[in-house]
């Protein structure tokens, strides 16, 4: 309280003593009128009794005008227009100085101008300089200038640039709308207003998926355009197989990624039939954080992958949606108060059954598939100051097994958040989200029937600031609290007529919280990116944990004591500090050389042993036995743009440490399992490899080529040798190209070509039966490949006519999208399998198994009205 | 369960890692009085078509504190007891081998287990559709089983299905359960997945085995059943519990187990 009083004091003293020299700058000028020299004009002044304070040696000798009656202010005023001095008050002087421009501060929003929608990454820029600005998460931006006139250029992937004059005389605020692209047909010259984010950005090595409708998101299987299918073109980002659900980023475990949708966590990004969850018609932006970590982020030891959900339309009502043989979509968006707020819901529904037992079975044990996705925002902008969102998804898939076994699984999501301009150079976001992943798996089978569910659910909060004191200096801070509730598994009889027992494994507590500070600064033709997160995980009770031998591994045998922890008991801390350091060197206006590095701390780890997550593997907090994977990772990138930044280029080598991976024993019994502890190993792994990426951004023709060499590997010791055994998901080389050409203002056609080295394989040296089972024997672990994967996609983009026949136009859009997948029906090699011949009983057989054999035609319709 | 309609599989000859021709042990002593059985053979080359065995072994199984049996070599890598005998529930068995070559093979000493009763077998059916005659349906029968576990104690189990006196091997051969969900309590057993026909002989024999020897088939059973797509387990080695005692650095393959059988039959009506 004291201090409290002190400080409001000293800020009354220095209103007074403020107030003083502010009102010598309203007392009058005696001096007759005239031209005179500027010092000695000065000195006269302060005798007189107004508190002046300048060194005669730091100012001009100009000539000034001085007019009879005029005001301190006015005179100062007049000679700062003219650009001979400047001045401020300070403390009760009036300090007089060398002539410099001030600096005033514009900030503002860039939005579409159909939706009003607010648009993530369009760039700012000050025509002239290198000044520059992009629009953060939120859609805002803030930047720094000298007073006087200047030339804004606005420019985002997908939308017409433009230019804007402002003359700044204050602290300004503005609203830009962008209007997005149509096709162009002709190769439009692009003058040095085209976006050069790509160069210099201080944050490197980021994958964007921009999923406008004038984008190259391209389609995938079935006509279907999918998120995480379309980031597998990028460098640096793999998936095991084709039917495999989780994704790796350079090199890292597909539990080591942050998956954000509107700032909540996504625990399961996959549906069944490897569909990922987010429908792409509600997503405005997907960016995927592969090597340097923004503090903000943190939490996996890979990457972070930042969805954003649409906000909707706040201008005009829309429907739009889609039918293909996998899913139907429909979305309705519109404002609530026109231009002020909005909301944006959409339904999508699977139609096919992606199994083949549906088809090729009449039993009524076949397998039945479905999943659904809902998703939800509404967003307020009452005041240029102030955004208020509430966005939510809710994913649900539902196989059943046999006769009435059901499993249902699915991520749910709720957040908050509002973002506060809290003056015109501290921007703020508050965040709060719920998320839940659960599954529940029903058997009615009688009289075995039973019940079991696992669930997480995470409470968090989370704040953000972002601080501009200068167009190139910017200071971003922020905590974030997360508190993670795991039922690993419940296990219940299904009604009383059931005698299976009740199983119910104790409840895991976790409050996973962070600190960051970073700091981006510009000194030279240097960008710099720093600052650290400071993580902390604490695990609290209740639980019982069991005490093990201290020179023995844990298992049964070895427990010498069990503890019991209370309600909120804290059992075991950890954390981490957390550096982060990007340098942006530019090193002329079309290419830098980047450097960055990366820590960052897991306390989350997925349970599970097989090559390729299933939904109902279980996540576990770190505990007492399993600390949390630490990564870092160091990374130098040479970006390039050409032509008036049409094409832009980067070539990049990362190298990563993998400390504490937690994996599994061989044919651990990970379900309902108590004491994980006894199955868990803890290795040390390493990644590294080269990306090049070249891509083509405007004109008929727009796409890029990526290529990656790259090793991800575990390390074991045995028998103090070490050795590196590449993982399950390494591909030495993965090549891909993407093109779209637009024909006409109604056809566009696109392909995709992928190429990659086969995965690793472990073959069996040897065969023997054992009661009858042939039996394969391995010696070495991953020492062959499979044989090279490639494909060729292609699609035809087929739009309805614009305009009617009496050539008004059309108020609705529609297109077809026909789509060929493995054009030449090659049968890429998913694994062998090795089994005993049906024909020579005993002889061993290694058979190749494709997932997709042939050509896949697919087909969707799309409506917009 | 990814759109399998459009998969396809071949039969594939690629190169092999060298092959190490290691001795394989398989044996299960039970508490049934019989010619008891072990079986040796030698793995080999995974393409190869022979499947070689081990005739010349001097094979003895040893109760602790107590006798030991002997087993002769009868055909096909078999071995069996010179003469019948059980194993005693609660009393500790190993295996022993000499080889030609004087290695000494040993397993670690196995408790046979305590007796689970078959408390009901009964035939249950449902109908479907019959795939040989489009539009008709048949009935499928299929047995229900309940065995009452013992409280308190961690039991292990086996099932065995046989129709008609062969034992079904699909979908699966090795059938494991344990009481984890069911201590104390009835353990209720649908097996669906296996087809009997009317007037079929319907047995089933339940097998109280040690978690040794459960482990042990459970790590079989998922190298020999699902090695293939991205949802299976990685490859690797079945570790059992025999070793070589003259050279312990050598890599024995397979198991010497003890098991208490109950069974139970009935004619499908």
């Amino acid at each position: 309280m004291n201090s409290l009083r002190s400080i409001l004091f000293i800020g009354l003293v220095f209103s007074f003593i403020n107030g003083i020299a502010q009102s010598a700058l309203d007392s009058l000028i005696t001096i007759e009128s005239g031209s005179y020299s500027l010092k000695p004009t000065l000195q006269i002044i302060k005798n007189a009794g107004v508190p002046l304070a300048f060194s005669t040696n730091k100012l001009p000798d100009a000539e000034v005008s001085v007019r009879k009656g005029e005001t301190v202010l006015d005179f100062l005023e007049r000679q700062h227009q003219n650009g001979i001095v400047s001045y401020s008050v300070e403390n009760s002087q009036i300090l007089v100085k060398r002539y410099r421009p001030r600096k005033f501060t514009i900030n503002g929003r860039v939005g579409d101008s159909g939706s009003n929608e607010h648009l993530i990454g369009a760039n700012i820029q000050v025509r002239g300089t290198s000044l520059g600005a992009t629009t953060n998460g939120y859609g805002y931006f803030s930047i720094t200038l000298d007073e006087g006139e200047h030339d804004i250029i606005i420019s985002h992937i997908g939308y017409k640039s433009f230019s804007s004059k402002v003359d700044l005389k204050g602290n300004t605020y503005v609203s830009y709308s962008v209007n997005p692209n149509v096709v162009q047909l002709e190769e439009v010259e692009i003058s040095s207003i085209a976006n050069d984010i790509n160069v210099v950005s201080n944050i490197p090595s980021v994958s964007r998926l921009n999923i406008s409708e004038n984008s190259i998101l391209t389609p995938y299987l079935l006509g279907e355009v999918d998120v995480i299918q379309n980031s597998l073109l990028q460098p640096g980002i793999k998936a095991i197989g084709e039917d495999a659900g989780g994704i790796h980023i350079r090199g890292g475990r597909v539990d080591q990624n942050l998956i954000l949708l509107d700032e909540a966590l996504i625990y399961n990004p996959v549906h069944v039939g490897q569909v990922s969850v987010f429908n792409p018609e509600a997503i405005n932006d997907v960016k995927i954080f592969k090597g340097f970590i923004p503090p903000a982020y943190g939490g996996r030891a890979s990457s972070v992958i930042e969805v954003r959900q649409r906000e909707g339309n706040k201008n005009e009502h829309n429907f739009s949606g889609g039918i293909g043989i996998l899913s139907a979509r429909l979305l309705a968006e519109g404002p609530i108060k026109k231009g002020k707020s909005s909301f944006l819901t959409s339904v999508r529904q699977s139609l096919f059954n992606p199994s083949i037992e549906s088809f090729a079975s009449t039993s009524v044990r076949r397998e039945r598939i479905s999943f659904r996705d809902i998703n939800i925002k509404i967003n307020s902008n009452p005041n240029e100051r102030n955004t208020y969102y509430l966005s939510g998804y809710f994913g649900n898939d539902r196989n059943t097994v046999g006769f009435n076994s059901i499993r249902n699984w699915g991520n749910s999501t709720l957040t908050f958040r509002w973002n506060h301009l809290i003056n015109p150079k501290l921007f703020s976001n508050f965040s709060s989200f719920i998320s839940e992943y659960s599954y529940k798996v029903e058997s009615e089978e009688e009289p075995g029937a039973f019940v079991s569910t696992s669930r997480i659910v995470d409470y968090g909060i989370k704040s953000d600031f972002t601080y501009s004191f200068k167009p190139t200096n910017e200071l971003n801070f922020g905590f974030s609290s997360i508190f993670h509730r795991l039922r690993p598994g419940d296990r219940e009889p299904f009604d009383i007529d059931a005698n299976t027992n009740t199983i119910k494994l104790d409840t895991e507590h976790g409050l996973e919280s962070a600190i960051y500070l970073s700091q981006q600064t510009e000194v030279g033709s240097f960008l710099f990116n720093y600052g650290f997160r400071y993580s902390t995980f604490h695990n609290f009770g209740p639980e019982q944990i069991f005490v093990y031998s201290p020179d023995a591994l844990p298992s049964d045998t070895t427990v010498i004591d069990t503890v019991n922890f209370s309600d909120g008991q804290l059992i075991k801390f950890y954390d981490n500090f957390e550096p982060r350091l990007a340098v942006n060197w530019r090193l002329n206006e079309t290419s830098s050389l980047k450097l960055a590095y990366s820590k960052t701390a897991q306390y989350l780890h997925l349970i599970s042993n097989t090559r390729s997550p299933a939904p109902t593997d279980i996540w576990k907090l770190s505990d007492t036995f399993i600390p949390p994977t630490v990564s870092e990772q160091y990374s130098i990138g040479f970006y390039k743009n050409f032509k008036q930044n049409m094409w832009e280029s980067s070539l990049e080598f990362y190298y990563k440490d993998i400390i504490r991976n937690i994996a599994y024993k061989n044919g651990a019994d990970l379900v309902f399992n108590e004491n994980l502890e006894r199955e868990v190993l803890i290795n040390e792994g390493r990644a590294y490899g080269l990306e090049f990426f070249l891509k083509k951004k405007y004109g008929k023709l727009t796409g890029w080529l990526s290529y990656t060499l790259s090793r991800s590997e575990t390390r074991f010791d045995e028998n103090d040798e070490v050795t590196y055994i590449v993982n399950d998901f390494d591909k030495t080389h993965d090549f891909s190209t993407t093109w779209a050409l637009t024909l006409s203002d109604r056809v566009s056609i696109s392909s995709n070509f992928v190429f990659a080295t086969g995965i690793p394989v472990t073959l069996p040296s040897d065969k023997y039966t054992f009661e009858n089972n042939l039996v394969p024997h391995f010696i070495e672990r991953n020492q062959s490949r499979l044989p090279d994967y490639h494909r060729l996609d292609l699609s035809l983009k087929w739009k309805a006519k614009k305009y009617k026949k009496d050539g008004s136009k059309r108020k609705n859009e529609d297109f077809w999208v026909l789509t060929l997948y493995n054009v030449y029906s090659r049968q890429n090699v998913n694994s062998y399998f090795f089994r005993e011949s049906s024909i020579i009983p005993s002889l061993g057989e290694i058979v190749q198994y494709s997932i997709f054999g042939t050509i896949v035609p697919g087909i969707t319709y799309s409506f917009k009205f | 369960m990814t759109l399998f309609i459009l998969s396809c599989e071949q039969v594939v000859v690629i190169p092999l890692p060298s092959e190490q021709g290691l001795l394989v042990v398989e044996g299960w002593l039970t508490n049934e009085v019989e010619r008891q059985y072990v079986r040796l053979s030698q793995s080999n080359s995974f393409s190869g078509t022979i499947n070689p065995i081990i005739t010349d072994a001097t094979v003895l199984v040893q109760l602790r504190n107590g006798p030991s049996q002997t087993y002769s070599y009868i055909s096909n890598g078999n071995y069996l007891s010179d003469t019948p005998y059980s194993g005693i529930e609660g009393e500790e068995y190993r295996l022993s081998i000499v080889l030609r070559n004087g290695d000494l093979i040993r397993s670690t000493w196995t408790t046979i287990e305590a007796n689970t009763e078959i408390v009901l077998l009964s035939v249950d059916s449902f109908e479907e559709n019959d795939p040989d005659n489009p539009g008709q349906t048949k009935t499928v029968f299929f047995p229900r089983i309940t065995a009452r576990d013992s409280a308190n104690y961690e039991n292990y189990y086996r099932w065995m299905l046989f129709k008609n006196g062969s034992q079904l091997t699909e979908p699966e051969s090795i059938i494991l359960q344990n009481d984890r969900f069911f201590d104390g309590n009835f353990i209720p057993n649908l097996f669906d997945a296996y087809e009997y026909d009317i007037n079929d002989n319907m047995k089933v024999e339940l097998h109280s085995i040690t978690r040794e020897a459960f482990d042990y088939l459970s790590l079989l059973k998922s190298q020999t059943s699902t090695l293939s797509a991205a949802a299976s387990t990685t490859p690797a080695i079945v570790p059992g519990n025999i070793s070589n005692i003259s050279k312990p650095e050598e890599t024995i393959l397979g198991f010497f187990g003890t098991r208490s059988i109950s069974a139970d039959s009935l004619i499908v009506r």
